[in-house]
């Protein structure tokens, strides 16, 4: 999995590539971890390009969601494609972040 | 008559030994007034790097008096001028009678210091082998007294007079075997057209007279002459061998011949400088080629080292590929002795040292057997050549995949009949590469095998430099034979490779 | 021609057949199916003695080869085999291959025998490739010549192990219209093979084998249309089988991935089922399973791909007490739901101490 990170201010948006899965989140909760370490406002977790989700990425977007909230942030995921959107929607994750799609660059 | 006859000796025994007298007075004399402004006393010399030869007794004698000195050892007088020319070393310890032959050919050469002590010369015997050293004692008295020892020492060790006397000898009561070193040099043994003299050589020859045999001598190098005579391989040894305690442990010494005195010599600074103006490189080359390999016929002691090379490689090859065969179905066999025998076998063999292995097959192995020394050196290398190229074709057996050999058992073939037919060809085209590098190791390797008295390639070029002091054109050309031999041996693979039609895939498989 | 009778095999104290009976006559086509690993390679190869049987009797022409004193040789040269893996001689040509048996081992003369080759290279069409070298050829063309290689030596059967496991699907058909001539031909032969349309065209009769025996045989027609045992029918019904073991703790969960990526390309599955496939693997192992798994534990993992019906089954099998993670409330809630919601049918069985969850999709 690649991660591509970029930043404004205390806005961060993490751009996914590849798969999450329970090989490769350790990368992503090491980058978040990184990225608490400032006061974050607003986290986009850009899915376009991720290929594979299983629900060991879902719990690190779940504690990443948590983290952000009590910072008094807002975390979003964009561009998630059909399958994993399904996986997202399955487990209600959907409801609760707020979704914008995007196109693919 | 036989009255004048005693009388006469008597004359020309006073006068030799006037003669040895005056000679040494000369020595000491020399050593007393400065003889060039470089002498120098031992104090000095023993504050540098002295080179002395391999088995002599100079390096004992350097630990003992002048503990400080650093001892470099030399396999021959070439290597050691060659090391005081170019100045790895300050000087070289070296017996005053080579030196003066030496300084001939070498003019650069210079005297530090003269008869820093003298040491009695005696032929070496087996240990059980006392009669023949009472004859030799019994044939020395003899011509102390005749006058044909004054004679001797008058023109070999005073006058330097190489001409070999014809020696009477009817040769009818067998042969005596001596090990001798050919290139010891001047005075002592040198090969002279093909031919051995020297002052050691007429002593033997006269001695063989005197028994009526026939002497057979046994070149070798100077390390291995009391091996050799310790396990009988030789009768005795014969090389202007210092007596010294240590020496006497192995070998019984006949009573001295002829005591040698040490000298130390240096290299004249200017000698650059002094030499002639240098003739042009092909002038050099050509005086090279002549001195090297015209003069004295010296390309038949070339061709025969070719010869014994290339048999010693072709006759290692052949037999050490069949025993690297055998070795190879052995250690692949399921029989667990079979297999721990030829696991032993290859592990042993690839841990000794092809030298020691070659000495220990010739001295210990064949101790009590009369072998030929190239017979000898065939099996040691045919030996260390099977434990390798034993794992090479195990290796590339096990390398072809095992669906062939099950093809062929399923199509009727026998096990032995899949070997042949299927995996053995493919084998030996994957081990053909590897199989070569090893072949050409032990065509080089085989240089070695002047430790038992073989005459091969090496040997001849450093009989021809320690008679022509050339350096370079003998080291070059051993160089560029070798190269020849390995590669003549490949083109003769090659051609084998291609009649039995092995060659495609290999030029396949690089394409 | 050939009466096998309670022919057994044990590799060490592992017994692969237990009690094989069979017969096969001359002219007959036979093909063996059945499950991985039950001895479908290992009877063919008893048959010629590639492996030692440990008891029973082969009998062929009258004779029992499994006697002392039998000519082994001399008898294979009249049974050809024809190998997943095709095993070409790499060193010869394709010329090389037919010629080599029956020059060294039937006498003929080289010009006789490649006359011979010539003819049957026309045969299995590859009469240009008679130059080439085996590593110049595809897999289809190998296994061609790996035929021509057996016909050379004129045998009076040929057995034939997966002759199309190993090519790639475009490659298959080539091969197996050369066994259909020869079946046509008239030729005796048997064939392991899980091609099953193949198998039932051309087989005079079918063995179906599990648990070391012969468990079903009959004509094409009643082993696939009407198999009367359960397990027989099972098979038939799901035949693309994927098979994993996870021994250690740390499992490579790519490796796995990658078997499936490769099995289902080989299948061409389409993508999002590939990608469901994976999922429920991963969710099922790492989430459920392995954090349960003990020590030395072995966790099996079929993937059954029923062609027929583009039904795919996942058979999770897994040791230790009874448990299904399915019902496990308090199990992972995210991986769980994941699962309910790409599968259609979870069902949960135990038999010998051993779980096995059968997830239909
Ligand atoms: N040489 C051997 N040593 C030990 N076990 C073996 C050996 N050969 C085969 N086996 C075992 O015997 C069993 C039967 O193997 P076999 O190859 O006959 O199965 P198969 O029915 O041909 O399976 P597949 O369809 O996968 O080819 C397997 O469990 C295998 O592991
Ligand atoms: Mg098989």
């Amino acid at each position: 999995m690649m991660i591509h990170k970029t930043q404004s201010d205390s806005d961060v948006t993490l751009a996914l590539t590849g798969r999450l899965d329970s090989v490769t989140q350790s990368e992503l909760t090491q980058e978040l971890e990184k990225v608490f370490e400032a006061k974050i406002n607003l986290l986009t977790l850009d899915l376009s390009a991720l290929e594979y989700l299983s629900s060991a990425g879902l719990r690190v977007f779940l504690s990443a969601r948590k983290k952000v909230t009590q910072m008094g942030g807002k975390m979003k995921i964009v561009g998630a494609n059909e399958a994993i959107s399904e996986i997202l929607q399955i487990t209600g994750y959907a409801d609760i972040t707020v979704m914008a799609k995007r196109g693919k660059r | 008559m036989s009255g004048k006859r005693i009388w006469n000796k008597a004359i020309l025994l006073v006068a030799a030994s006037m003669m040895i007298v005056s000679i040494l007075t000369a020595c000491r004399g020399g050593a007393e007034a400065p003889v060039t402004p470089q002498a120098k006393t031992m104090d000095d010399v023993a504050k540098g790097r002295v080179g002395v030869l391999l088995g002599t007794v100079y390096d004992t004698y350097l630990q003992k008096n002048y503990p400080n000195a650093q001892v470099l050892q030399y396999k021959n007088y070439p290597d050691l001028i060659l090391a005081v020319q170019s100045e790895k070393v300050d000087s070289g310890f070296i017996n005053c009678q080579a030196f003066k032959e030496l300084q001939k050919e070498n003019p650069f050469l210079v005297t530090l210091v003269t008869d820093v002590f003298t040491n009695p010369v005696g032929v070496g015997f087996n240990q059980e082998n006392d009669a023949l050293r009472e004859e030799f004692n019994a044939f020395l008295a003899g011509i102390k007294s005749d006058g044909v020892y004054d004679d001797w020492y008058q023109r070999w060790i005073k006058n330097g007079n190489y001409a070999m006397p014809v020696i009477e000898n009817p040769k009818n009561n067998g042969k005596l075997v001596v090990g001798i070193v050919s290139d010891k040099g001047y005075p002592f043994t040198v090969l002279e057209n093909n031919k051995l003299v020297g002052s050691d050589i007429e002593i033997i020859e006269r001695f063989g007279a005197y028994l009526k045999k026939e002497v057979v001598f046994s070149d070798m190098e100077f390390g291995g002459l009391i091996a050799a005579v310790s396990t009988n391989k030789v009768e005795m040894i014969v090389s202007t061998i210092m007596i010294t305690d240590e020496r006497k442990k192995q070998v019984d010494f006949s009573d001295p011949y002829f005591e040698l005195s040490a000298c130390v010599m240096g290299a004249k600074k200017e000698s650059e400088t002094a030499r002639k103006e240098a003739p042009s490189f092909f002038q050099g080359v050509a005086d090279s080629f002549y001195n090297n390999i015209i003069a004295e016929n010296r390309y038949l002691l070339i061709v025969d080292g070719i010869k014994t090379t290339g048999v010693i490689s072709v006759f290692a090859i052949l037999f050490g590929t069949l025993l690297g065969a055998l070795i190879c179905f052995m250690r692949m066999s399921r029989q667990w002795l079979a297999q721990g025998v030829a696991k032993i076998y290859i592990s042993v063999i690839r841990g000794i040292p092809v030298l020691v292995l070659l000495m220990l097959i010739f001295y210990v192995v064949f101790a009590r057997v009369d072998v030929n020394p190239v017979v000898a050196a065939i099996l040691a290398f045919g030996v260390n050549f099977a434990a390798y190229v034993s794992e090479m074709f195990r290796a590339s057996i096990e390398s072809i995949d095992k669906g062939q050999t099950e093809a062929g058992i399923a199509g009727g073939f026998t096990k032995a009949q899949t070997f042949i037919y299927i995996v053995m060809p493919q084998a030996i085209r994957r081990v053909l590469p590897v199989y070569k590098g090893e072949l050409i190791t032990l065509v080089k390797m085989t240089s070695i095998v002047g430790y038992i008295a073989v005459q091969d390639l090496t040997k001849a070029s450093d009989i021809i430099r320690s008679r022509t002091f050339d350096a370079f054109f003998p080291l070059i050309m051993t160089a560029v034979l070798y190269f020849c031999i390995s590669w003549l041996l490949l083109w003769l693979l090659d051609m084998a490779e291609q009649k039995t039609a092995l060659k495609r895939s290999a030029s396949k498989t690089n394409g | 021609m050939i009466t096998v009778e309670h022919l057994s095999k044990k590799f060490g104290n592992f017994s692969v057949l237990k009690d094989i009976n069979a017969e096969i006559k001359k002219g007959e086509v036979i093909s063996i199916i059945g499950p991985s690993g039950t001895g479908k390679s290992t009877f063919l190869r008893c048959l010629n003695l590639l492996e030692q049987p440990s008891g029973g009797h082969i009998v062929i022409d009258g004779e029992d080869i499994l006697k002392k004193g039998v000519n082994v040789p001399k008898l294979r040269q009249k049974m050809g085999m024809v190998f997943q893996s095709f095993n070409l001689y790499e060193h010869l040509t394709v010329m090389g291959n037919v010629t080599l048996g029956p020059i060294k081992l039937r006498g003929q003369g080289k010009k006789e025998a490649e006359e011979k080759a010539a003819e049957l290279l026309r045969m299995v069409g590859l009469s240009e490739k008679a130059d080439s070298y085996p590593d110049e050829l595809s897999g289809g063309q190998k296994q061609r010549v790996a035929i021509a290689r057996c016909l050379a030596m004129e045998p009076e059967i040929i057995l034939f192990d997966e002759p199309t496991s190993a090519l790639d699907p475009t490659m298959i058909s080539e091969v197996l219209a050369v066994i259909r001539r020869l079946a046509k031909n008239g030729m005796t032969m048997a064939i392991v093979t899980h091609e099953m349309d193949f198998a039932r065209d051309v087989s005079t009769r079918v063995f179906y084998m599990d648990e070391g025996f012969i468990y079903e045989e009959g004509s094409p027609k009643d082993i696939f249309e009407s198999p009367q045992k359960e397990k027989t029918r099972a098979f038939i019904q799901r035949l693309r089988i994927l098979k994993h073991e996870i021994g250690s703790q740390h499992f490579d969960l790519y490796k796995l991935n990658a078997d499936i990526e490769a099995f289902c390309a080989k299948h061409t599955i389409d993508k999002s089922i590939v990608g469901n496939i994976l999922l429920i693997a991963e969710e099922t192992l790492v989430n459920m399973l392995l954090p349960l798994k003990k020590e030395g534990q072995i966790i099996s993992l079929a993937l059954e791909y029923a062609e027929k019906r583009g039904e795919f089954q996942m058979v999770l099998g897994y040791p230790g007490e009874v448990y299904n993670p399915m019902l496990d409330e308090g199990g992972d809630n995210l991986a769980l739901m994941i699962v309910k919601k790409k599968t259609k049918n979870i069902q949960h069985s135990y038999s010998n101490g051993i779980n096995q969850l059968l997830i239909s999709m």
